[in-house]
């Protein structure tokens, strides 16, 4: 869960701050962001949703694998959002699954990056062979159909939840290793970069301490939108039935009470709605930080 | 012109009857055909080499057989107009009919019945079915005896059009390989219609044999089975009438939607002879199961009740014992499991399992066919909660693909398994196969993958495959089926709901104990329904 607020670490460090102007390079990014009515919504609702994930199963304490009542019971005052085909509580689904699913989400992100930066860095610093061989390997990934390849992937080691999400992550990491490749690439023959080589930096302290920095703000813009994707993702493997019939998410939520949808709707458009409100407020905040950190677009703007 | 435009209504009033009405449309098609619509696609046509309900289907259409059954489990003259089961039960004679000839114009003659069921004992996967027969003799063209090493009562029921298509010997008997036989595809019998066409995988057309030898059948000129891949198009085509006949179906909610169309007939009658039965398998040597006492405990846990009325929405019957409840030699006085979990507690807590801090007993897995959404997989899941009642931590395992399931369980790797398994008729041919210890075959799926052994089971069992009197037999099986209820290497939850659907209009529907997988010889359009 702890990884779960990576993406917005910045900003909550930067609320913390004392009310004088900021002028670091956070501070500086915290206002612009802030200037940004999307970006703003999309953390409110960001907000509202990991609240409600992390104190909700404190207030709504039904297991959301429990049966509290007959199946396909409509939402009213014994089950406020009914029951789904087996007479599980959709709201202790919600509830509990938004959990499941935003640490999907999260973690999933982060193996992305994490794959994602290593790949990229190494290829776009050095650069000659080493770049040759590195892009060719994520191209080689980049042209497997992600969905058919993470279905293998499941299919092979299981429908565990870890499975799911390692899975989700091995398949959705080339994108980020593009980015920061050319991000490398294009910071690598800056003057400062030349200067503190000249000065005697090692390649170590030139990717970590000088380019790594200056990339990481479009990474940071790729990894929250990740976030979005991998949600999706979960909910796309589900959907095709190779959800985690043991942990309740919202993908599993959709994918298994879709061929209920004439007997019971609320349990498929609950679901779905919060998997379009999340992935829509990861959007919106992505698009803000985007905006707020990429100092050239905001130039243009 | 008031004539006239009488005239023109008259016309438009006919245009609207006939495309209202299925039964005008067919017949407006040019003949007296009926369209099926069904999900089960056949390998090929060749039933005598592989069983299932796909190929039995139009196998009992092309094939003709010695026998067929009534919807009481009576056997009824076909092929062999008389039949004589010797007094040592050593042997049956069948005296065939004279006028039978195959679709290729030759007779049909006690030399193909002889070789049809050689090549079946040889082929078929159901290797009990002809166990015990030896050889048949064949005294002059119009009479076989089959020879037995020992009675063999089931051997009536083997002899229905699913399970011994007579095969035409000058064509199947050339020295190929039965099961990739080309025949298979092209399938010469001698039964009321012949196949015309095949697309794999589409559609396959049956037209009606002009010289089958049952005077008067059969009544339709055509039958069309529409192969589809998607059980809601074919729903839609049912209640449009582009379909008149849907076979196999399965989903509680389909089965719902076809009862509510004002101009559909719903059956359940038709699948007694297959018995489906939908159960929950103990691995009967893995701890704690091998404790009956916990299997039991399970068991009472469990609640068929709610899993009948409520997950599948009152469409199936419940099943107590290994036999399906439609079949004579079911026994209703059996242990029937009825929820209580004071019991189930109990139980566990005296098998030496009792309540952690936590509540908990012990973790097990349950495992389920995958795709069977309604009859496997909600119920693994609702077990889960159920179990959780009395201490149980299930988790529900979930397989990719139906080979992976089969994998695991044909091996013993797992601990309880959702399964769903046919009677086929006969216990001997069915049943059997689940309980004898000497069944207990790793790698086999649908073998007695619970490694359930008792001594006593075998012994009734063997009786009862060799007893011919019918009511001695019937009480071996009785006893079988309370010692298995008892030891409860399985919980038998239902009857796996399956329908047939008819456009109203349709008669002479096969309700029999084989259903379509029978001759439907007797079906025919009724006058179109007035619309």
């Amino acid at each position: 869960m702890t990884t779960l607020e990576a993406p917005t670490l910045t900003i909550v460090s930067a609320i913390d701050m004392p009310a004088r102007r900021a002028t670091s390079p956070a501070g500086i990014a915290m206002r612009q962001f802030l200037k940004s009515p999307s970006g703003v919504v999309g953390l409110c609702l960001l907000a509202l949703i990991i609240v409600g994930t992390l104190v909700g199963p404190h207030l709504y304490r039904v297991d959301p694998l429990d049966l509290v009542g007959a199946p396909f019971m409509p939402p009213d005052s014994d089950a406020w959002l009914g029951t789904d085909y087996l007479g599980r509580d959709v709201l202790a689904g919600l509830i509990y699954g938004g959990r499941a699913t935003l640490a999907v989400g999260a973690v999933a992100a982060l193996i992305t990056i994490a794959i994602g930066l290593l790949i990229g860095s190494l290829s776009g610093f050095f650069g000659g062979v080493v770049d040759v061989v590195l892009v060719k390997i994520t191209e080689f990934f980049q042209i497997l159909p992600p969905l058919l390849f993470a279905m293998v992937l499941v299919t092979l080691f299981g429908s565990k939840l870890s499975t799911i999400t390692v899975a989700i992550g091995a398949v959705s990491w080339t994108s980020a290793a593009r980015l920061t490749r050319a991000e490398f690439m294009r910071l690598r023959d800056l003057d400062f970069v030349k200067a503190s080589r000249a000065a005697g930096a090692s390649d170590r302290h030139l990717m970590l301490r000088v380019l790594l920095p200056n990339a990481l703000p479009a990474v940071i813009v790729s990894a929250t939108l990740a976030i979005g994707v991998a949600i999706l993702f979960e909910g796309g493997l589900s959907f095709l039935g190779l959800g985690d019939p043991n942990v309740m998410s919202w993908g599993l939520m959709l994918g298994q009470n879709r061929n209920y949808i004439l007997d019971a709707w609320w349990a498929v458009i609950f679901p779905g709605m919060a998997i379009f409100l999340a992935v829509l407020a990861i959007s919106l905040v992505g698009d803000g930080l985007n905006d707020a950190i990429n100092p050239r677009l905001r130039r243009r703007s | 012109m008031l004539i006239r435009r009488t005239f023109v209504l008259g016309a438009l009033g006919l245009v609207a009857a006939a495309a209202a009405s299925p039964a005008a449309r067919a017949q407006a098609a040019g003949s007296n055909t009926l369209v099926v619509a069904t999900t089960q696609v056949p390998r090929h046509f060749n039933g005598a080499v592989q069983s299932g309900m796909a190929t039995a289907m139009p196998t009992a259409q092309i094939f003709a057989s010695p026998l067929r059954y009534d919807e009481n489990w009576k056997p009824q003259p076909y092929l062999a107009q008389s039949w004589e089961v010797a007094p040592d039960g050593l042997s049956v004679t069948l005296h065939l009919v004279k006028n039978a000839v195959f679709h290729d114009g030759k007779p049909v003659t006690s030399e193909d019945v002889a070789f049809s069921i050689m090549a079946i004992k040889a082929n078929h996967p159901f290797q009990t079915m002809l166990a015990a027969v030896e050889k048949v003799d064949t005294p002059d063209p119009a009479t076989a005896i089959i020879r037995l090493s020992h009675p063999s009562p089931s051997l009536l029921l083997a002899m229905s059009p699913a399970l011994m298509p007579i095969l035409p010997k000058h064509i199947y008997g050339d020295g190929q390989d039965l099961k990739t036989h080309p025949a298979n595809l092209k399938p010469i019998g001698s039964g009321p219609f012949k196949l015309i066409e095949y697309k794999q995988g589409e559609y396959y057309t049956l037209e009606k044999f002009d010289k089958f030898f049952m005077p008067g059948r059969p009544k339709l000129d055509k039958i069309v089975v529409r192969l589809v891949s998607d059980g809601n198009a074919a729903l839609v085509s049912m209640e449009r009438g582009d379909v008149q006949a849907l076979s196999f179906v399965a989903g509680v909610r389909d089965i719902d939607r076809l009862q509510k169309a004002p101009n559909i007939v719903v059956t359940d009658k038709g699948f007694a002879g297959i018995g489906p039965l939908n159960w929950l398998a103990f691995n009967t040597r893995k701890k704690p199961l091998d404790d009956v006492r916990v299997r039991q405990a399970i068991a009472y846990a469990a609640n068929r009740d709610f899993i009948v009325s409520k997950l599948m929405g009152g469409k199936a019957a419940p099943a107590f014992g290994p036999i399906a409840p439609d079949s004579p030699l079911a026994e209703a006085n059996v242990e029937p499991y009825k929820v209580d979990y004071a019991k189930s507690a109990a139980l566990l807590d005296s098998a030496g399992y009792p309540k952690g801090a936590d509540g908990s007993r012990f973790a097990l897995t349950i495992d389920y066919i995958p795709g069977g959404d309604e009859q496997q997989r909600n119920v693994a899941e609702y077990l889960r909660s159920q179990m959780k009642r009395v201490g149980i931590n299930l988790e529900v395992r979930a397989a990719p693909d139906f080979p992976t399931w089969a994998q695991r369980v044909s091996n013993f790797d797992f601990d309880l398994t959702m399964d769903t398994v046919y009677n086929w008729g006969d216990p001997v041919i069915g049943v059997n196969r689940t309980y004898l210890s000497s069944n207990i075959r790793k790698g086999i799926i649908w073998s007695n993958t619970q490694q359930y052994s008792n001594p006593k089971v075998d012994e009734l069992l063997q009786a009862a495959a060799v007893e011919t009197s019918p009511e001695k037999r019937k009480a071996l099986y009785s006893e079988f089926q309370k010692i298995v209820v008892q030891d409860a290497p399985i919980y038998y939850i239902n009857v796996s709901p399956y329908y047939n659907a008819f456009s109203k209009g349709l008669g002479g529907l096969p309700t029999t104990i084989w259903g379509m997988m029978s001759p439907l010889d007797e079906m025919y359009w009724e006058t179109p329904p007035k619309t």
